[in-house]
């Protein structure tokens, strides 16, 4: 296993236009790695990659895919030593009755892309360890009838990060998987919510600060997600059905 | 992460900085184009009004039925050319942000503030002429071109040869002929962040146009406050110059200077005032005790302090209880333009006034202004004087009288700062207010972005 420097990392944002990628890709560019953006909208990402070169003489690449489209992921070349997936979308009646269109569009953009960009890493010979950070979501606790497909997704990157972790050691990677708890972006942006939401530069700093310091694992972010997941989970059925968010 | 393809709004308390209005209105807040460009899907027949920092006096960052666009998240730095000094940004950065690019050197922005929005800066750049006008005009000025979002006309780039009719239109356009993505802003030098100050006494208002003429020369900034709340020695205050200066180890130089103004301009917006405060706290008395004591500082000060640049360009950053002092009612700003010839008529009025009405003046301070007046741009050739009152009945009185007073003189109301004027004084004052209006309209004939201010002022 060689480890390279954290200055010569080639780090990967897969969905680097939203709150939270665009915080990485920043924490990344002042650590001194050479960045590779991908997002679908080229016009957001011109922007972000002037502003982390005049900030941070950055070395920063950018990659336009749709994500919505299958065999988005066979448009990147794939040759880093780190990869975050902060992809991922809503709709707005995520309901029990969604047409097949919509389902597949939240399935390719919230796991299959993270999933088929996996498989094509891992499918290539390497000589280097790689970080694989996925970011899933507390919507994946407990199945309910608002939020269906979305939750159902972040379900499935649960379990292909449990999937990773298991095989860790066989495939010389470090995986992540970060449940992210209430987050302002556009994503919870004017949504009435139990507890407060985080800023996503702290979520950012949060993330590379564990990466940094701890091995690989399943996170909740902020930490008393996990105890509030916990309590939801053991609900009784009884009890639960009852609960209408 | 990504957000949903439609753009998500907030239902949120809006609140004029003066606190004169206050609605519940929706706020966007995109963070991509397409959810920028999402928001006029299918919106005919509404109307928006684009928001930057929060902290016009004026309301025109919102209006009844019409949606608040925030740009907060559009704030990248997006090109430099070093030889030019010409920097290319995008409208929802703020100053400070802008301040604190080290790849700048040592340049920075004339004329600015360091919590404001650009979004705010270009369209009323009227609220930027700070305190050093007289050398630097409006911030008009800096800027050299825009790239402009109109939902008809879409994204537009303008300067002073290209679409230059728009580009005159949008600086200094109250945010009504569009959404402001970018713009490009010549910097000037900056030795330091920090400004020798000296303090020189004003004795005599009547000498106040003769003393800032002779300083004006001798000083990068410079302004004036006085204390019109005794009529022994009505007046009497200071003027308040500053230097740039080269500094080593300079402890107010560097971005801890701007993030604390940052943090700062947190505590200003008017939707946090008040709450634990129903009733101004300002009264005669206590407004004459709080003036005196800052006049005797300020006086006892002298010469040779050293202020941080930021501090020194608003002074009521350090100071943000001020504005919690006028409690829920709020206050109301006056400033006005006084042409030289008439500024000791003027003064002669006010004294008057101010003791027919009773009313307690909080704040007075005036500045040296130059340059040609055009549109609805506040820029003229005199003397700025600017006044802060609790928001009250009797002050209301005193400004309905101050407005004939100023019309009298020729003077120029500020726009921006005074949410109480009527487009009748304005169309007196404003002697392009028709063309403004003409020109408006022809741009957006169905007038898409519109705020209370324009309803207010009939544009």
């Amino acid at each position: 296993m060689s480890m390279v420097s954290q200055e010569s990392l080639r780090v990967f944002v897969v969905g680097a236009s939203g709150s939270l990628g665009r915080c990485l890709a920043e924490e990344e560019a002042a650590r001194g790695s050479n960045l590779v953006l991908v997002a679908s909208d080229l016009r957001d990402l011109l922007p972000i990659q002037a502003d982390l070169i005049l900030k941070y003489k950055a070395k920063v690449e950018i990659v336009s895919v749709d994500f919505r489209e299958s065999r988005a992921s066979s448009k990147i070349e794939l040759n880093g030593d780190r990869y975050y997936f902060p992809v991922g979308a809503t709709m707005e009646l995520d309901l029990l009755g969604t047409t097949s269109e919509k389902i597949e569009r939240m399935m390719r953009v919230n796991f299959l892309s993270v999933a088929s960009i996996i498989g094509n890493i891992l499918s290539e010979p390497r000589q280097r360890r790689v970080d694989i950070i996925g970011f899933g979501s507390i919507a994946e606790t407990r199945g309910r009838a608002n939020n269906v497909y979305y939750s159902a997704a972040k379900r499935a990157l649960t379990s292909l990060f449990e999937s990773l972790r298991h095989g860790a050691k066989k495939e010389n990677l470090r995986p992540y998987l970060f449940h992210v708890g209430y987050m302002r972006s556009q994503l919870s942006y004017g949504k009435k919510m139990l507890f407060p939401a985080v800023a996503s530069k702290d979520v950012a700093k949060a993330v590379l600060h564990f990466i940094n310091t701890k091995e690989a694992g399943i996170v909740y972010l902020p930490r008393y997600w996990y105890w509030i997941c916990i309590i939801v989970r053991k609900l009784p059925w009884i009890i639960y059905q009852k609960l209408n968010f | 992460m990504v957000p949903s393809m439609t753009s998500p709004y907030a239902t949120v308390p809006l609140v004029s900085f003066d606190g004169a209005e206050s609605i519940r209105g929706s706020l966007y807040s995109p963070d991509r184009y397409r959810n920028l460009e999402s928001i006029f899907a299918g919106s005919e027949g509404r109307s928006f009004s684009v928001r930057g920092a929060g902290l016009s006096y004026a309301n025109l960052s919102f209006g009844r039925g019409s949606s608040s666009i925030a740009m907060t998240q559009f704030n990248r730095f997006l090109d430099f050319d070093e030889v030019t000094g010409v920097v290319e940004v995008e409208a929802g950065m703020t100053l400070g942000t802008l301040r604190s690019g080290q790849f700048l050197g040592d340049g920075t922005l004339k004329s600015s503030r360091a919590i404001l929005q650009l979004q705010s800066v270009v369209v009323w750049p009227q609220m930027f002429m700070v305190k050093n006008q007289f050398q630097d005009l409006n911030f008009k000025e800096q800027v050299q071109f825009v790239h402009l979002f109109h939902p008809v006309h879409g994204y537009i780039y303008c300067d002073r040869l290209t679409n230059p009719e728009v580009f005159n239109l949008t600086c200094g356009g109250f945010g009504l002929t569009g959404i402001v993505i970018s713009v490009g802003i010549r910097l000037g030098r900056l030795m330091s962040s920090g400004v020798e100050t000296e303090t020189i006494e004003v004795e005599d208002i009547f000498q106040l146009p003769k003393m800032l003429r002779e300083n004006s020369s001798k000083f990068d900034l410079l302004y004036s406050w006085h204390e019109f709340n005794t009529q022994n020695n009505w007046g009497h205050g200071f003027l308040k110059a500053g230097r740039q200066v080269e500094m080593k180890n300079d402890k107010a130089n560097g971005d801890s200077c701007d993030l604390s103004a940052l943090a700062k301009a947190k505590q200003l917006l008017s939707e946090q005032r008040g709450r634990h405060l129903p009733m101004s706290l300002l009264f005669s008395s206590s407004v004459w005790l709080m003036n005196l004591a800052y006049l005797k500082k300020e006086l006892f000060n002298g010469k040779g302090q050293i202020q941080p640049l930021v501090e020194f360009l608003f002074p009521v950053l350090q100071k943000t209880v001020y504005f919690d002092l006028f409690g829920r009612p709020g206050f109301h700003e006056t400033q006005v333009l006084i042409p030289f010839d008439k500024f000791e008529a003027v003064m002669t009025e006010l004294r008057s006034g101010l003791k027919k009405f009773s009313t307690p003046v909080t704040l007075a301070s005036c500045k040296l202004f130059t340059g040609r007046q055009e549109l609805l741009r506040f820029i003229g050739e005199g003397i700025v004087l600017a006044m802060n009152f609790p928001r009250n009945d009797t002050s209301a009185k005193l400004l309905d009288w101050w407005d004939q007073v100023v019309i009298e003189a020729q003077g120029l109301p500020n726009l921006a700062k005074d949410s109480r004027l009527s487009a009748e004084v304005v169309k007196k004052c404003y002697p392009q207010y028709d063309l403004f209006l003409e020109q408006l309209h022809k741009w957006d004939p169905k007038r898409i972005f519109q705020t209370a201010f324009a309803v207010r002022l009939g544009l």
